[in-house]
C-alpha cells in the first residue's frame, strides 16, 4: 500500500502521459483546441446525469460524460460547415453552451448530489485519490488511477495496431484511405480515447487546465523532434517530468497539485521554446544574424556580377555609389565586402568593385539555383 | 487629392531590389522602370516572385537593399496616388457587406473620420461600380457573388480610390471569359485616360496582345521593357523553361554555391 | 425582482459585448476572447494578493495587465515559431495563465483570508456580488468603445474586411489595431462579475452571429448584436431567479445559488442556434424551390 503522497505522483503520471499521448496526437492534426471543447461539453453529460442518476458517485456519469462531449464534436463539425469552414467560430458557439448547461444543471441540483462548481474548472489532484476501489471490502488504491491505467492501456494497443499506417492516417487520411486502410474508422477511435482520457482528467486536472497538459508536451515535442517515433517519445518525457516536477514542487509551496503540474508542463515547453537546439528562439535568433550576415555578402555579390554582365558597372558598381545604389547603411555594406574580400569573391580596382572569377561563378549559380525552384 | 512633386517621374522605378522572407532570398537585385501612361504585366511562373514584387512596393514588405519610387517618391509619401486590388482568394467573402459598401470603401481615403459619407463619394462609388457593370447588383451581398463579379468589385473600390497607379495582384485567377474581358477592357480605358497599371499575371497570350510591357520575373529580373522587345522566345524560355541553364548551372562549383 | 444594478449591469455588459464581438467575428478571431479572458486571470489573483481590495476597479487593473501579457506572449509565440500552428499557441496561451492563476489561488487564500468566495464569483460571474461601481466600470469602457468605434467606424470596417489593402491607404491609421485589441481587454475584464472568466468570452461570439445570419451589412449587424446583447443581458437577471424557483420547486432547496454567466451565454447560443436554423432551413427552401423551377424550366 502507498501512501497518499505517492498515490497523487503515480496518478498525476499517469493522467499526465495519457493526456500527452493523446494531446499530442491531436496537435498532429491541428486540433489543440478540440481539447479544450471536450473538456468544457462534457460538463453538460455530467449535469444531465446528476439529474437523471440522482448522485454524483454513479459509474454511468462517465458515459454520459463521454457521450455529450462526442455529440458536441459533431455538432462542431456540422456547424462549421453550415458556416463555411469556420471551426473557431463554431468551436466558439457550441462548447461555451454545453458548458453552461452543465453549469446550470449542476448548480440547481439537489444538495445531495452536489460538487463544488470550482473544482469543475479548477480540478484537485490531491483529492482524487480519496476516491478508492473497494472490491470485497478490500482497498485497491485510488479508483481513478485505476480507470487512467486501462485507459494508458488501450492507447497502447492502439499504437501497436495502428503504429505502421500511423503517418498515412495523421498526415494524410485521403491518401490512406486510397492505400485501402480505413482511416475514419481509426479517427473515430482514437477520438473515442481522446474523449475518455479528458473525462478520467476532468476530476484531476478540471477543464481548463487539462488543456495543457494535452497540448504542452505535444508542442514541446513539436520543437524537439523530426519524426513520430521520437515525437512521442519526446511527448511522454515532457508529460512525466510535467508530473514530478509538478508533484515536487508543492512539496516545497503550499499551492494545488493540479496548477503545479500544468504549470511545469508550460515551464517545459517554455524552455524548449527558448532554448530547442533548432527551432528554439535563441538558436533562430542566433542563426538569422550569421544568415543576415551571408546574405549581405551574397547580395552585393548579385549586384556586381548583374551589373558586370549588364555592363553598366562603371555607374552601378563604383565604391562610392554602392551604399547609394543598394540603400544600404554604411557599416553593414562594409562589412560585407570585407567578407567578400576575405572569401576572394571581389576586389576593389581602382574606384570600381569587381568580382574575381570564383565571385561570378558564385553570383550566377546563387541567382540560377534559385529561379524556379521556390514558391511564393 | 494633393497635386503630385514630381510630375515627370516614372511611375514606378526599383532599383536593386533584393527581398528575403525567412531565410531565402525571394528577389535577387531587380531593377524595373514602369513608365507613366502604359499597361504593364509582370509575368513569370509559380513561385517567382511576382506577389512579393508587388508586396515590396505597396510597403507591405521591407526589402533589405534597393529602392523602390512610385512617381518620384517613397511610398508612404505617394500612397495617395496609389491603388491596390488584392488577390481575391485572401478574403474572407462571408463579411457583411454589399457591393456598394465595398465600392464605397475607396472612398474612406478622401475624408477625415469626423465627416460623414457625402453625395459626392456615393456618386464615385456608383459610377465605379457602373464602370465595372455591377451597377444592378450594387445592394446585393458580397458573399453571393460570382468570382469574376468579386474580382469587379475589388476593380470597383480601386476605381472609388481614384489613383494614378492601378497595382493589380492576379486579377484573372479565377474569373470567368465574360468577366476577365470586362476588366481587360477597364483598364486599358484607364491607360487611355493617363493612368498607369501595373497587373501581375501568368497567362502569356494576353499579355503580348493587351499589354504595352512585360516585367519578366524568375527571382531576378529577366527582362522588362515594351512587350515587343522583352517577350522573345529566348527570354520567355529563361523566365519559364526551368530546364534551359540547367547544364550552365551543373558546371558552377557546387561546393562554393553551398558554403561561400 | 433582482436588483436595479444587476440589471443595468448585465444590459450593459451585453451591449459591450455585440459591439466587441461583432469586430473580433469579422477579424476571424472568434477564439480571442476566450484565451484573453483566462490570460486576465491570474492578474485578478494576484491583485487580490497584493491588495487585499475587494473593489473591482483596482483588482481589474491587474486583469488588463494579465491579459496585455497574454497577448503579447500569443504575439511572440507567433513570430518565434513557424512550426507552432495557431491553435496550439491559443490553447498554450489560455491554459498557462489559468494555471499560473490557479498556482496563487493557494498561497494569495491563505494571506488573504476569506478571499475565495470572492475568486470564485469571477469564475461564473455572481449577481449577487455585482454592486454599482461594477456597473460603473462597464458603462466607462462601454463608453470608450463607443467613441472609439463611432470615430474610427470606416477605418475598422476596412480593418474588418480587408487588412492588407487598409495598410495601403492613407487614411489608416497605425493605432487602430493595437487599440481595437486594448479595448477588448478592458472590454472582457469589465464583464468579468458578470459572466466569468469561463464564459464571458462565449458572449463575444453568440451575439454577433445571431445577428450576422439576421442581417447582411455591418453597421446594421453590430447594431443588432447590441441591441441583442442589452435584451438578453437585461433579462439574464430574470431567468436566473426564474430558473432557482424553478429549481426550489421541484425538490425544496431555497440555498440554491445559479451563478448568470452561463443563463446569460445559454440564452445566447439559443438565439444563435435559432437564428442558424432558420437560415438552414430557407436555404434548404431555397434549394428545394430552385429544383423545382429548374425541372420545370
Amino acid at each position: 500500500m502507498l501512501p497518499i503522497e505517492w498515490e497523487v505522483l503515480l496518478l498525476g503520471c499517469l493522467t499526465a502521459t495519457a493526456c500527452g499521448i493523446v494531446g499530442g496526437l491531436a496537435l498532429l492534426r491541428k486540433q489543440a483546441l478540440m481539447g479544450d471543447a471536450l473538456g468544457h461539453s462534457l460538463l453538460a453529460g455530467i449535469g444531465a446525469g446528476f439529474w437523471l442518476l440522482g448522485s454524483s458517485r454513479s459509474p454511468w456519469l462517465f458515459p454520459c460524460a463521454v457521450a455529450s462531449g462526442l455529440f458536441a464534436i459533431m455538432l462542431v463539425e456540422f456547424l462549421a460547415k453550415q458556416l463555411g469552414g469556420n471551426q473557431a467560430t463554431a468551436l466558439g458557439l457550441i462548447f461555451p453552451a454545453f458548458f453552461s448547461i452543465g453549469i446550470i444543471l449542476i448548480s440547481l441540483a439537489p444538495k445531495s448530489a452536489h460538487i463544488d462548481l470550482d473544482r469543475v474548472v479548477t480540478g484537485n489532484l490531491d483529492l482524487a485519490p480519496l476516491d478508492r476501489l473497494m472490491v470485497d471490502g478490500h482497498d485497491y488504491g485510488p479508483r481513478v488511477a485505476w480507470s487512467m491505467a486501462l485507459a494508458l492501456g488501450f492507447i497502447g494497443f492502439y499504437l501497436a495496431a495502428y503504429w505502421r499506417h500511423l503517418h498515412w492516417i495523421l498526415f494524410d487520411p485521403a491518401g490512406a484511405h486510397a492505400m485501402g486502410l480505413k482511416p475514419d474508422r481509426a479517427l473515430s477511435i482514437l477520438l473515442l480515447l481522446t474523449t475518455c482520457v479528458i473525462t478520467l482528467a476532468f476530476e484531476t486536472m478540471g477543464t481548463v487546465m487539462v488543456v495543457s497538459l494535452l497540448v504542452a508536451p505535444g508542442a514541446t515535442a513539436w520543437l524537439l523532434s523530426r519524426n513520430l517515433t521520437n515525437y512521442l517519445l519526446f511527448t511522454v518525457a515532457v508529460s512525466l517530468g510535467a508530473a514530478l516536477t509538478g508533484r515536487f514542487a508543492t512539496l516545497a509551496i503550499d499551492a494545488s497539485t493540479t496548477a503545479a503540474t500544468s504549470c511545469a508542463a508550460l515551464a517545459l515547453f517554455g524552455t524548449a521554446f527558448l532554448l530547442a537546439p533548432q527551432e528554439g528562439l535563441l538558436a533562430r535568433w542566433r542563426a538569422s544574424i550569421k544568415i543576415r550576415e551571408r546574405l549581405d555578402a551574397r547580395l552585393i555579390l548579385v549586384h556586381l556580377w548583374h551589373h558586370e554582365i549588364r555592363g553598366d558597372s562603371e555607374i552601378e558598381c563604383l565604391a562610392s555609389a554602392l551604399t547609394h545604389h543598394l540603400n544600404m547603411p554604411e557599416v553593414r555594406l562594409n562589412k560585407a565586402l570585407n567578407r567578400l574580400v576575405k572569401d576572394q569573391l571581389a576586389e576593389k580596382n581602382g574606384p570600381l568593385w569587381q568580382t574575381t572569377t570564383a565571385g561570378t561563378l558564385l553570383g550566377r549559380s546563387l541567382v540560377e539555383d534559385d529561379t524556379g525552384s521556390r514558391e511564393d | 487629392m494633393l497635386p503630385e512633386r514630381y510630375p515627370a517621374a516614372p511611375a514606378l522605378d526599383v532599383e536593386d531590389v533584393t527581398v528575403v522572407l525567412g531565410d531565402r532570398t525571394v528577389l535577387w537585385d531587380i531593377d524595373a522602370v514602369v513608365p507613366r501612361r502604359t499597361l504593364c504585366a509582370v509575368v513569370g511562373p509559380n513561385g517567382a516572385g511576382k506577389t512579393t514584387f508587388i508586396r515590396a512596393v505597396i510597403g507591405l514588405l521591407q526589402p533589405i537593399s534597393g529602392r523602390i519610387r512610385i512617381m518620384g517618391e517613397s511610398f508612404a509619401q505617394a500612397c495617395r496616388h496609389v491603388a491596390y486590388v488584392p488577390q481575391r482568394s485572401g478574403l474572407d467573402w462571408d463579411f457583411p457587406a454589399t457591393v456598394l459598401d465595398v465600392a464605397t470603401m475607396g472612398t474612406y481615403t478622401s475624408l477625415p473620420w469626423w465627416r460623414p459619407m457625402g453625395s459626392e463619394q456615393r456618386r464615385r462609388a456608383k459610377a465605379a461600380l457602373e464602370t465595372v457593370g455591377l451597377s444592378d447588383l450594387a445592394s446585393r451581398s458580397i458573399g453571393e457573388l460570382s468570382g469574376g463579379q468579386q474580382q469587379r468589385v475589388l476593380l470597383a473600390r480601386a476605381l472609388a480610390q481614384e489613383p494614378e497607379l492601378f497595382l493589380l495582384d492576379e486579377p484573372f485567377q479565377g474569373v470567368d471569359a465574360a468577366s476577365e474581358a470586362s476588366i481587360l477592357a477597364t483598364l486599358t480605358s484607364l491607360r487611355d485616360s493617363g493612368r498607369t497599371v501595373i497587373v501581375v499575371h501568368h497567362d502569356l497570350h494576353t499579355v503580348a496582345e493587351r499589354f504595352d510591357r512585360a516585367i519578366l520575373l524568375n527571382v531576378r529580373k529577366i527582362a522588362d521593357g515594351p512587350v515587343s522587345e522583352c517577350m522573345t522566345e529566348s527570354n520567355l524560355r529563361r523566365t519559364f523553361g526551368a530546364r534551359v541553364g540547367f547544364d550552365e548551372r551543373n558546371t558552377a562549383p557546387r561546393s562554393m554555391a553551398t558554403d561561400a | 425582482m433582482p436588483d436595479f444594478a444587476v440589471i443595468a449591469g448585465c444590459a450593459l455588459a451585453g451591449i459591450l459585448y455585440g459591439l466587441l464581438g461583432s469586430f473580433s467575428l469579422a477579424r476571424n478571431q472568434a477564439l480571442l476572447g476566450d484565451v484573453l479572458s483566462h490570460a486576465a486571470w491570474p492578474g485578478l489573483v494576484l491583485m487580490l494578493g497584493l491588495t487585499g481590495s475587494r473593489n473591482f476597479a483596482i483588482l481589474g487593473i491587474g486583469a488588463c495587465l494579465a491579459g496585455m501579457a497574454g497577448m503579447a506572449i500569443l504575439d511572440l509565440l507567433g513570430r518565434g515559431s513557424n512550426r507552432l500552428k495557431p491553435d496550439a499557441r491559443l490553447a498554450l496561451v489560455l491554459s498557462g495563465f489559468f494555471a499560473v492563476g490557479m498556482l496563487l489561488a493557494r498561497p494569495v487564500q491563505s494571506i488573504r483570508p476569506g478571499s475565495q468566495g470572492h475568486l470564485q464569483a469571477f469564475l461564473f460571474g455572481q449577481t449577487a456580488a455585482l454592486v454599482w461601481s461594477d456597473v460603473m466600470v462597464i458603462a466607462l469602457v462601454l463608453a470608450l468603445s463607443l467613441v472609439f468605434a463611432a470615430s474610427r467606424w470606416r477605418d475598422l470596417t476596412a480593418l474588418c474586411f480587408d487588412p492588407v489593402w487598409r495598410q495601403t491607404t492613407p487614411a489608416s491609421n497605425m493605432a487602430t489595431s493595437p487599440l481595437l485589441d486594448t479595448i477588448l481587454v478592458l472590454g472582457i475584464v469589465a464583464g468579468l462579475p458578470v459572466a466569468g472568466v469561463a464564459l464571458v468570452s462565449a458572449l463575444l461570439v453568440c451575439l454577433p452571429v445571431t445577428a450576422r445570419v439576421l442581417t447582411k451589412r455591418f453597421l446594421p449587424g453590430t447594431g443588432l448584436a447590441m441591441l441583442l446583447g442589452g435584451l438578453l443581458g437585461a433579462s439574464a437577471p430574470w431567468m436566473v431567479m426564474g430558473l432557482e424557483s424553478l429549481a426550489q420547486h421541484f425538490h425544496g432547496d431555497s440555498t440554491l445559488r445559479l451563478p448568470t454567466g452561463p443563463v446569460f451565454v445559454l440564452a445566447g447560443s439559443i438565439c444563435a442556434a435559432g437564428a442558424l436554423a432558420f437560415r438552414y432551413l430557407a436555404r434548404s427552401r431555397a434549394k428545394a424551390t430552385g429544383a423545382i423551377n429548374h425541372a420545370a424550366n
